[in-house]
């Protein structure tokens, strides 16, 4: 599939909740999308600090981070002909374009010896230790951790370790000892059960 | 590998990017011709980017100066340059 489809496909998973001032960002993109260079600029005020904020947690290195995440500016520059408002908030449109560029760094040969390590025995549920302790600080992620921590441990443990640590589905099933598809399935129960939790919250 | 039912259990997998590149390319196919798998995934996207929604980190000024001056120096690719048929 060429690059276009592709983004264009997940411009169709671009959906936002609803954040305050997904307006006026998902209005800035569309300005970026007609070559408004000022408009960019704020956009990517608004929009760096969160993406900076997701991609650090994923690789756990500002230097890297930083470097991912001019690249998914760039690439949120390039590709703003394409957004459509009516398909999702820039926003989480770009919020999952970072996860995408964070665990593809993670997974590149440089960072695969930290991540076999952190993948290691007895580290399971260290992303949420981190998870709890973001929790802590911000009243908004509070939500998140209560409705993680509800979970049982065989659902909350895939979701963390694929999205938090950059494992892929088979990579979490050797962590765990469990059955490849059992995790996959386990996946899609997990984001089910959360988005439930998530819904009676709000 | 074949479509199908075993497809749909991918959508976690796929949602939360832990599909290995060629799954992921698969599924990206799957999606293009299953309405019932799209609706799932972007209900399940929706939720994967709360988990995403972590404390915000100030880059450094040196990497907007780098952003925006790559912005100055590349178009924009509009839709008719992709050659997306769809539109808005």
């Amino acid at each position: 599939m060429d690059r276009g489809r592709k983004a264009d496909l997940e411009g169709k998973l671009w959906r936002g909740p609803g954040h305050c001032g997904n307006g006026e960002v998902d209005e800035l993109l569309v300005r970026a999308a007609d070559g408004d260079e000022q408009a960019f600029g704020a956009l990517y005020d608004a929009l760096a600090p969160p993406v900076m904020g997701l991609v650090c947690r994923v690789l756990r290195d500002v230097a890297q981070a930083e470097e991912v995440m001019q690249d998914v500016m760039l690439e949120v520059w390039r590709t703003a002909g394409r957004f459509c408002p009516e398909r999702g908030a820039a926003r989480n449109r770009v919020l999952t374009l970072a996860h995408h560029r964070a665990v593809d760094r993670v997974r590149s040969v440089a960072a695969g010896r930290t991540r076999e390590l952190r993948a290691g025995a007895g580290e399971q549920d260290r992303p949420f230790d981190v998870v709890a302790e973001e929790a802590e600080e911000h009243e908004e992620h509070r939500a998140v951790f209560r409705c993680l921590s509800q979970m049982p441990e065989h659902l909350r443990l895939p979701l963390v370790l694929a999205y938090y640590e950059g494992l892929t589905y088979t990579e979490v099933a050797d962590s765990l000892a469990a059955p490849a598809g059992t995790v996959k399935s386990r996946m899609r129960q997990g984001l089910r059960r959360l988005r439930t939790c998530m819904e009676s919250h709000t | 590998m074949r479509a199908g039912e075993d497809s749909h259990f991918d959508i976690g997998a796929y949602v939360l990017h832990a599909l290995p590149p060629d799954e992921e390319a698969f599924f990206d196919n799957h999606l293009a011709n299953c309405a019932t798998c799209r609706r799932e995934a972007e209900a399940l996207n929706e939720t994967a980017v709360l988990l995403g929604e972590v404390t915000p980190r100030s880059p450094s000024a040196r990497a907007r100066r780098w952003v925006m001056e790559q912005v100055a120096l590349s178009p924009v690719i509009g839709v008719e340059a992709s050659g997306a048929s769809e539109g808005c």
